[in-house]
């Protein structure tokens, strides 16, 4: 054990690991702040060459002595010092942003300028960096971009750059993607009937938390057309189950007025009846019912609805219409029979006619 | 002192030491580390080759060898005589043109040329063997004129297009050569027939062997662009022959068009995009340079570059389906202009350039505008001319169920995923379908598969959850939403997940009881 560890082989072979990992490191959490830090990376891809060297030199076993052997063996003892400090300083930078606590935020930002590039040698190599600069602000940073970023960033590029302030006090860059917005508003400015980059601003605003935008325009993009039920209908459910009904109702409302299909027009009453806008969802529902008699979840939510409205007549004549539509409905017996003896067997019940 | 002197001083001869043995077995072992290195790396090169370039046999072999040597004249040869060996077992019974040519056979292959021609006259196959049978025996008119004629039949055809360069290279006309291999690039199908390599690479050799001031650089980038298809470290001749070809002011704009093709494919997008843009400068028309440097401005996701450069291209050769399909796409897929488009893919129909990729994106026009009858008429079309793509089965099924043709369009669906049962997206078309016909019971199965095939489609689990709740499955329901909010990682959830989480028929009158 203890001669494999003396093996010259071996503790370089460990040092290519080590510096390749601390490297790999440092490439996926990325500091901001100086440009010096981008070019660590490449520090670690020197240790790595180098430690290739000794492995080699191992192999080889060149005839000892003489200035060569002096200066390998100098090399070597600050190559082993730099990987130390090399990965002990990637352990700060992992630990720093992997336990980072606070939220990520997004910047406006625009890639100044891209450089390098991959070459193969045999596994292909990545020396590609960006210099960033906030919008607004005169300040350059440059970062090391992964092999997947190269071909996505161009000098000009408007990004959002989201950053994060790191366990340490050590900013980082969490990822940096492109803003869409000024490219779609260029298109739509060319072609003001442009649909689809439109839809793409209203999804990219909605998956970046940015609801509130997104429904103002998607609104907008639904006032110019006003035929896309299924943009409608996306965008209310989206917006209802990121917890904006207020603002996703009236795409809903929108999309089953211009196609109202069995799903849609019980997820519109679906939402109306938890807001509370019981006359709204009476209303919904009882179109629903006609259009689609076949169906039971609409006299089911209509006799949910009857019941929250404390008219119990409509409810049992509802839930009486559920029961020949579907037998096996959940709940309904018990509530059914619950309500029945609360009326006594004495209460008129509503024309079944009346609920539809 | 060094340990030379030391050790001379020490001999009683005053002759110097011999050579330490160290010293010899350290330059063995220097000679092994660089062989076993450079057959690494000989090794990696013949690995991304193209298996054409690397049959395994002595003649595919020499055929290598005298390619990375640069003899291409001899590579073909030498490829030609190892298909000839691998089709020799083959009966020749099988009356099959093409195979008659490969064996060697050209009187056996003419007739059965001629016959099939008879018998099917709009067959391209047998022209084009006509056309090599015509090319082997140098009479290049005969060649040039059975490749026309393949032409005139199927004008995408890219061994047609290759055989027309080769042939019209051969007679002396290379301008119409560049034309036909610029356009087999453009609209690269891949080679169905296993000569059209081999009458490349005889081609390359041919020009290579002309006096340098006869022959066509631009061409010769081109068909380096061709082999690098085959092998990527063509690239880098095919630039340097386009750029003597530029120096010598020769079809400069196709030459910078190649330059920026092989930095494209090298993902070097700011050299490439400089190419189109020089290739533009000198010839404002190019529709290739302007094509490329669409893909390039939509690679950068920069929209409204991608559309002037699509719709320049289309405008500078509105006649060539290559380009009004793609900028059809562009108005389509990236901008939703779906009238337009529609406009651009019937005028290439009309134009007799019908294929089942184009019918059927012109059937998701229709569909996308809402005219049902012509889409689903379209989609109908497209399956006749590919009766085996579960893709069209699923965008025909997906449409006819947004007519509100529900049992056709679930129909087709499971049609799609009988021929492909991995296809998730059909089955998510499927369960949606199910779903929002009120079969909730068949939509239930379909959307638990796709959760559980596809992982990142859970992000949309409320739909299941919502589908269990309308079967009247509320304990599942309850239970599905209680994974999605595990699966998003807990924290606060909107109303409406909660809504689903507590829903009970129950609540509506409870609170009134307790009053």
């Amino acid at each position: 054990m203890r001669r494999a560890i003396r093996n010259p082989v071996l503790q370089h072979g460990l040092a290519i690991v080590l510096a390749a990992w601390a490297m790999s490191m440092l490439v996926r959490y990325r500091l901001l702040g100086s440009s010096v830090l981008a070019y660590l990376p490449w520090i670690g891809s020197i240790l790595v060459v180098l430690n290739v060297l000794f492995v080699v030199n191992a192999f080889l076993r060149p005839p000892a002595g003489g200035i060569l052997h002096d200066v390998v063996t100098r090399v070597d003892r600050i190559g082993r010092l730099a990987i130390v400090a090399f990965v002990w300083w990637a352990v700060v930078v992992v630990l720093n942003c992997a336990l980072d606590p606070g939220p990520p935020r997004g910047i406006a930002a625009e890639i100044v300028r891209v450089g390098g590039r991959t070459v193969s040698a045999g596994v292909p190599l990545t020396y590609s960096w960006a210099d960033l600069r906030e919008a607004g602000g005169t300040d350059v940073v440059r970062v090391v971009l992964g092999p997947e970023e190269q071909r996505h960033f161009w000098s000009g590029e408007a990004i959002i750059l989201v950053d994060a302030r790191g366990r340490f006090g050590l900013r980082w860059l969490v990822r940096m993607e492109r803003d869409p917005e000024p490219y779609v508003r260029d298109v739509l400015r060319l072609t003001p009937g442009a649909a689809q980059p439109w839809k793409e601003l209203v999804h990219y605003m909605m998956e970046h938390a940015r609801e509130r935008e997104a429904a103002e325009e998607g609104r907008r993009y639904l006032e110019a057309h006003p035929d896309d039920v299924e943009f409608a209908y996306w965008a209310g459910e989206n917006l209802n189950i990121r917890g904006f009904e207020a603002e996703g109702l009236p795409f809903l409302a929108h999309a089953v007025a211009r196609h109202p299909t069995r799903y849609h027009s019980y997820r519109l009453a679906w939402v109306l009846t938890r807001r509370g806008d019981l006359a709204d969802a009476v209303e919904t529902l009882t179109a629903a019912s006609g259009q689609y008699p076949e169906a039971w979840e609409f006299p089911f939510l209509l006799a949910y609805v009857r019941g929250k409205s404390g008219d119990d007549a409509a409810a049992i004549a509802a839930l009486e219409r559920v029961e020949r539509l579907k037998r096996d409905a959940p709940e309904v017996a018990p509530v059914l029979a619950r309500l029945r003896a609360r009326a006594g067997g004495t209460a008129r019940v509503a024309d079944p006619r009346s609920v539809r | 002192m060094s340990p030379e002197a030391r050790a001379f001083e020490q001999r009683s001869d005053g002759r110097l030491p011999a050579p330490a043995p160290m010293s010899t077995g350290w330059v063995r072992r220097l000679v092994i580390l660089v062989s076993v290195v450079a057959t690494l790396f000989l090794l990696r090169y013949v690995a991304s080759l193209s298996p054409r370039l690397r049959p395994v046999s002595r003649h595919g072999i020499e055929g290598l060898v005298r390619y990375v040597a640069g003899d291409y004249g001899g590579a073909a040869a030498a490829y030609r005589a190892d298909l000839e060996a691998a089709s020799a077992d083959v009966p020749l019974d099988l009356d099959d043109d093409e195979l008659a040519f490969l064996q060697g056979h050209a009187d056996r292959a003419r007739e059965l040329a001629s016959r099939t021609l008879a018998r099917t006259p709009d067959a391209t196959g047998p022209l084009l063997t006509l056309a090599e049978i015509a090319l082997d025996a140098g009479a290049t008119d005969e060649a040039v004129h059975r490749t026309t004629q393949a032409l005139d039949r199927a004008p995408a055809d890219t061994d047609a297009l290759v055989l027309a360069a080769v042939a019209r290279a051969r007679a002396g006309d290379d301008a119409a050569a560049i034309v036909a291999l610029d356009r087999a690039l453009g609209e690269w199908d891949g080679e169905r027939r296993a000569m059209t390599l081999v009458h490349v690479l005889g081609e390359t050799g041919r020009l290579y062997a002309l006096d340098s001031s006869r022959r066509s650089n631009c061409l010769l980038a081109l068909l380096h662009r061709y082999l690098r298809i085959h092998d990527d470290t063509q690239g880098w001749r095919a630039i340097t022959r386009a750029r003597e070809a530029i120096a010598n002011g020769e079809h400069a704009d196709e030459a910078w068009v190649t330059i920026g093709v092989v930095h494209q494919k090298h993902a070097e997008d700011d050299e490439a995009l400089d190419a189109f843009q020089h290739a533009i400068e000198v010839n404002a028309r190019n529709a290739e340079a302007l094509r490329w440097a669409s893909i390039i401005h939509a690679d950068r996701g920069d929209l409204a570059n991608q559309y002037r450069m699509a719709r320049a291209a289309y405008e500078a050769a509105p006649q060539q389906p290559l380009y009004a399909v793609s900028f059809a796409h562009v108005l389509a897929d990236r901008l939703g202009d779906y009238t337009t488009a529609v406009e651009i893919e019937t005028a290439v129909l009309a134009a007799g350039h019908e294929s089942a990729t184009l019918v059927a994106h012109l059937a998701y026009l229709d569909a996308m505008l809402g005219r049902f009858p012509e889409a689903i008429r379209n989609y109908e079309r497209a399956l006749v001319l590919d009766p085996t793509n579960p893709r069209l089965y699923s965008a025909f099924g997906w449409t006819l169920c947004r007519a509100d043709r529900f049992d056709e369009g679930t129909a087709s669906l499971r049609r799609a995923l009988a021929m492909a049962p991995g296809f998730t997206s059909a089955r998510l078309s499927l369960a949606i379908a199910y779903r929002n016909s009120g079969r909730y019971d068949a939509a239930i199965p379909e959307f638990e598969r796709v959760y559980r095939e596809d992982p990142t489609q859970r992000a949309y689990m409320p739909d299941l959850c919502i589908a269990y709740h309308l079967a009247g499955r509320f304990d599942r329901a309850r239970a599905c939403t209680n994974e999605f909010v595990q699966y998003v990682g807990g924290g606060p959830q909107s109303a409406e997940i909660q809504f689903l989480r507590s829903f009970s028929l129950e609540d509506a009158f409870a609170g009134r009881e307790r009053r």
